[in-house]
């Protein structure tokens, strides 16, 4: 295949339509997300919250599930007591705290933010940083160390590349 | 085939260095090595706390409330009467959790009813059991049928399996007369086993 | 009989294997070519034995015979047909013959692939490795995990049947299959990754040659992992079907890094960069497909999923230990002749946005397992026992995603080496006008909250983004703009932008109630009118249904609670009405008592767009397919970047177009 085709030139929208694009799209943007944002959202009820809760405490006796799913006995038990001490006023915390002190820390999906359990949620983090300061160094050293340069070895093969046969310089 | 040199490569790479890693500074060999073993040593250490895991199942049994004081445990009894344990300071507790839909909570309940006669006399230590979702009819039925002459609470709010992290029925918690819980069973327990557990821990003060 | 047959099967297939890899270990080692041939004889041979285990495996689960005691563990006399098939996946040995199965046919068809090329050295140690996983697995069926051990069965013995939840669902018959037709998959282009390490041709043209093998058996454990999601939400009770459960993420962790290889690998073909990177991915994703199979079968994670416990655990621990230790050992002994001469000019640009999302993908794969292993972790440091669940896993999987999603938009019309703001202003026009398009759609649809809209509009700039390629490509070459690598792959964008909205719709708009019914009652569940008709039972062979009649809107449906029997766990079984905008799935949760006058417990979940994630993942499995499509093809084993010949022979400059990326057109080199 030859390499004399040119494209044809695209059919450019007028400038001033395209200039104006960006900005209206972040306009466009910003309204819908603000009106998606702070629009008005079903309160969060009690269930909610009790089934909030639920999502993020273990069934002891399930493997891997949480009470939300489960449908033993225990985990039954464990909603039905979330419920209630929803009801009484306990927070969140609250309930969560006294659910780790009876049945163990290994209830709770979500691992605490302290001590060695908040490894879990910071040495991610941790290593995210890293490789992107990693990527950041490594751009700059190449930056640094400077683009091609030809040698006359190079220029001496490009001209003899040329001038040989069947060889045709694209446009 | 003609050898042709990367134009971007720096220009001391000619054509006589075969592949043009001949004179890598030797500082980036290195890097790769330190790299190579830190991965090596992470991997070693991971394989060996997978290695030296156990089973998950095994996880589940222990208790964290073995060496506390026995949560609040007070309610309606199966006769009608009421139930706290604050009241049984000073004597051993056997905390029973049970359903009568329980198979093997039906083959501990003879034991539970011999160590109950054994301690009668001395009153040094008694059974209190906690129905575990199940009904008052059933459980009354129940020990209408097999005995059982101890304090029954109804738990109809379901609070204290939740407060003692009952998992499974039948599971009983031993409470010293310090009020400390001293021992958790899994399953169906046995005469023999409480004996023990009270004279492992009375022997040692 | 049963019992002889499958075991001289494994025996012929470890023996095939081991003689193999002495054999071929020889030959190479002694610079025998000719006794490369070799290899291809004991290939066949493991590839009977291990067709020979296999039948005789299914021979004995057709005709239950319990003298074998994998079918006396896991079979019955009253599971159907389907079902008893697919038994042999069910349980733990009978999968370790699956894979055996499976990798001895990956290994035939490399031999016949590369039938001309066998006395090459490359070629032998691929097959050597290869040969010396399939010793490692055929010893796992001769002692561990051993399916053919005798069992004398009592009179009358009838098998408990395979586990009740996997009876429920036809897809059983099919997940596994597929999911190891992608793990084991991966083993090929692993075998020629070692092989180029060991031999030093680390150049691209061990690439090329296994591009298609890493596409196959990345497509084919997509698709078993979007089918396994989809079993999981028709068979499990509560309307999920993620739930961040350690054996789904052993089967998500291979395919994060495969997927991250799949696209790395175009920096290596074009510029011969990232090496490296490629050939760790690679070996990751190996790696990780044995970890994977340690955690499901070691017992040391609780999972719904997991299959057993025993020795087993050692065997596939001490294997992993192994291969991460060669690969290792290889890529540092290899590390300087994979130095890439070029550079990356500028991280605007093709090979930037590459290296981008290689740093996302392992990011992914390092929270993913992370989480999964943080327990066992914390239990060996300090003795303290805790859980990482989905809250985990959501929260922190969410921003990776939505990273992603905004590489899937700009990485497919970023050019090579370098781009200005003004080409990509350009070319992201319109996609960018279609993602703020979708946002205010879905505004105006009545979508609330920052996470959601944020994912449809990304997801709509990356479909965007995907339509504009294969648009332009078609334009430029009518139905082959549709084929090929860069326009398969801009389908398979498009696939995952639609499982990608999916997730977002289903899990930030669900509602879900849990309702006590009696005969005849009606409630309104998130629009739609929730009736109890009745109940009834059906007696089958191997369970009792108790189904309720529940009529969604006037049609009916039955959620029922089966009692196996052989198990006394009573399993429910979900039913579901589909439908492109929402999925209303409904569970039993309390079975009516008796007569008429009961209550039962119903569970009634609504969510949006359920339906497209599998649509999705079927879209993914069609792009994978156009993108292996062959093209025009020029001899696929010269590398994209073959110097061009100079002298005495016509040479001709590849010309790619300004615009949209297909296929390079082809290059013809003299000779």
């Amino acid at each position: 295949m030859t390499a004399a085709a040119t494209p044809a030139p695209r059919r450019r929208p007028r400038p001033g339509l395209r200039a104006l694009g960006w900005p209206l799209l972040a306009m466009v943007l910003g309204v819908a997300l603000l009106i998606g944002v702070t629009g008005t959202r079903p309160p969060r009820t009690a269930e909610d919250r009790a089934r909030a809760l639920a999502e993020s405490v273990a069934c002891p006796v399930c493997d891997g599930q949480s009470v939300a799913e489960s449908d033993s006995e225990a985990a039954k038990g464990i909603r039905n007591v979330i419920t209630s001490r929803i009801s009484e006023g306990a927070t969140d915390a609250q309930i969560r705290d006294e659910l780790a002190a009876s049945y163990g820390e290994h209830i709770l999906l979500t691992p605490g933010r302290t001590g060695v359990a908040s490894l879990v949620w910071t040495l991610p983090v941790v290593a995210l940083i890293a490789a992107l300061a990693g990527l950041v160094l490594t751009f700059r050293r190449w930056r640094r160390a400077g683009g091609a340069h030809a040698t006359d070895a190079d220029r001496e093969l490009v001209a003899a590349a040329r001038l040989s046969d069947g060889y045709q310089d694209r446009p | 085939m003609t050898e042709v040199v990367d134009p971007s490569t720096p220009a001391q790479a000619g054509p006589e260095a075969e592949d043009g890693y001949a004179d890598e500074p030797p500082r980036k060999r290195r890097t790769g090595l330190i790299v190579s073993v830190v991965v090596a040593l992470l991997l070693a250490g991971f394989v060996v706390v997978l290695a030296t895991s156990e089973p998950a199942s095994e996880r589940r049994a222990r208790s964290p409330l073995v060496g506390k004081t026995v949560p609040a445990l007070a309610g309606e009894t199966l006769d009608g009467g009421s139930f706290d344990i604050d009241d049984q300071r000073g004597r051993w507790v056997l905390v029973n959790f049970f359903a009568t839909w329980c198979a093997p909570c039906r083959i501990e309940h003879p034991e539970l009813q011999a160590f109950e006669d054994a301690h009668r006399s001395t009153g040094d230590a008694a059974v209190v059991s906690v129905v575990y979702r199940d009904t008052v009819a059933n459980t009354r039925q129940f020990f209408a049928q097999n005995g059982g002459d101890w304090p029954v609470m109804l738990n109809e709010d379901g609070r204290a399996p939740v407060d003692f992290g009952v998992v499974k029925v039948p599971e009983s918690y031993l409470v010293a007369p310090s009020g400390l819980v001293v021992a958790k069973f899994n399953g169906g327990v046995t005469q023999a086993d409480l004996d023990d557990t009270i004279a492992r821990f009375e022997g040692s003060g | 009989m049963n019992n002889a047959l499958g075991t001289a099967g494994i025996v012929l297939g470890l023996a095939a294997s081991i003689g193999g890899v002495v054999t071929l270990a020889v030959a190479l080692l002694r610079h025998k070519p000719q006794l490369l041939q070799v290899g291809r004889s004991y290939i066949l041979l493991a590839l009977t034995g291990s067709v020979l285990a296999v039948f005789a495996m299914q021979r004995a689960l057709i005709t239950r015979d319990f003298t074998v005691r994998y079918v006396a563990d896991n079979g019955s006399t009253r599971t159907p047909a389907l079902y008893n098939v697919a038994t042999m996946w069910g349980a733990l040995e009978g999968s370790i013959l699956l894979w055996v199965l499976v990798l001895c046919g990956y290994m035939a068809l490399v031999v016949h692939k590369f039938r001309k090329r066998l006395d090459d050295p490359l070629v032998g140690w691929a097959m050597l490795t290869m040969l010396a996983i399939s010793t490692f697995f055929f010893a796992l069926l001769l002692f561990p995990a051993n399916p053919f051990s005798e069992f004398h069965p009592p009179a009358g013995f009838d098998g408990p049947g395979p586990n009740p939840l996997l009876q429920n669902h036809p897809l059983m018959a099919v997940h596994p299959p597929m999911l190891y037709l992608g793990y084991v998959g991966f083993t090929v282009p692993f075998a020629f990754a070692v092989a180029a390490l060991v031999t030093g041709r680390v150049g691209e043209g061990w690439l090329l040659e296994t591009r298609r093998w890493t596409l196959f058996a990345w497509g084919f454990l997509t698709l078993g992992i979007v089918l396994g999601a989809w079993w999981s939400y028709e068979v499990l009770n509560w309307g999920g079907y993620w739930g961040w459960d350690p054996v789904e993420n052993a089967s998500l962790l291979p395919w994060i890094t495969g997927t991250a290889y799949l696209h790395s690998v175009m920096v290596q073909e074009r510029r011969g960069m990232l090496r490296v990177w490629n050939l760790s991915l690679l070996c990751a994703t190996f790696s990780l497909t044995i970890l994977g199979t340690f955690l499901t079968r070691s017992g040391v994670i609780a999972s719904v999923h997991a299959f057993t416990e025993g020795s087993i655990g050692y065997w596939l621990l001490g294997f992993f230990g192994l291969v991460v230790a060669v690969t290792l050992g290889l890529i540092g002994w290899r590390g300087d002749r994979l130095r890439a001469p070029g550079r990356i000019d500028s991280p605007v640009s093709r090979e930037g946005a590459f290296l981008a999302n290689n740093v996302l993908f392992a990011a992914f794969a390092f929270v993913v397992l992370l989480g999964t292993v943080f327990p066992l972790l914390v239990e060996a440091l300090n003795g303290d026992q805790l859980s990482v669940g989905a809250p985990y896993f959501d929260r922190m999987v969410m921003p990776i995603g939505l990273a992603l999603l905004f590489l899937m938009a700009v990485a497919p019309v970023l050019p090579w080496r370098k781009a200005s703001t003004e080409l990509l202003s350009q070319r992201l026009f319109w996609p960018a006008w279609a993602g703020v398009a979708a946002v205010v759609i879905a505004v105006v649809l009545g979508a609330r909250g920052l996470a959601p809209l944020v994912a449809f509009g990304l997801g709509a700039f990356a479909a965007g983004s995907a339509v504009r390629q294969v648009v332009l490509a078609t334009r430029r070459q009518g139905w082959r703009g549709l084929v090929g690598r860069a326009n398969g792959g801009m389908i398979v964008h498009i696939g995952v932008v639609v499982i990608a909205v999916a997730l977002a719709a289903s899990s930030s708009f669900d509602r879900e109630q849990e309702l006590t019914m009696a005969v005849g009652d009606t409630a309104t569940v998130a629009g739609h009118e929730i009736t109890y008709v009745g109940h009834h039972t059906i007696d089958a062979d191997n369970k009792t249904s108790v189904r309720a009649r529940i009529a969604i809107d006037g049609d009916i449906y039955e959620p029922a609670i089966n009692t196996f029997r052989g198990s006394e766990q009573s399993v429910g079984t979900p039913s579901v009405k589909t439908g492109p905008r929402q999925d209303v799935f409904l569970s039993l949760v309390r079975a009516p008592e008796g007569d008429e006058g009961q209550t039962i417990g119903l569970l009634v979940v609504v969510q949006p767009l359920v339906m497209w994630l599998w649509v999705g993942g079927f879209i993914m499995a069609f792009g994978t397919v156009l993108a292996a499509w062959p093209g025009r093809r020029r001899n696929p084993i010269d590398p994209v970047s073959a110097p061009v010949k100079v002298r005495g022979a016509p040479a001709v400059s590849p010309s790619p177009p300004p615009e949209a990326e297909p296929e390079p057109e082809p290059v013809e080199v003299g000779s």
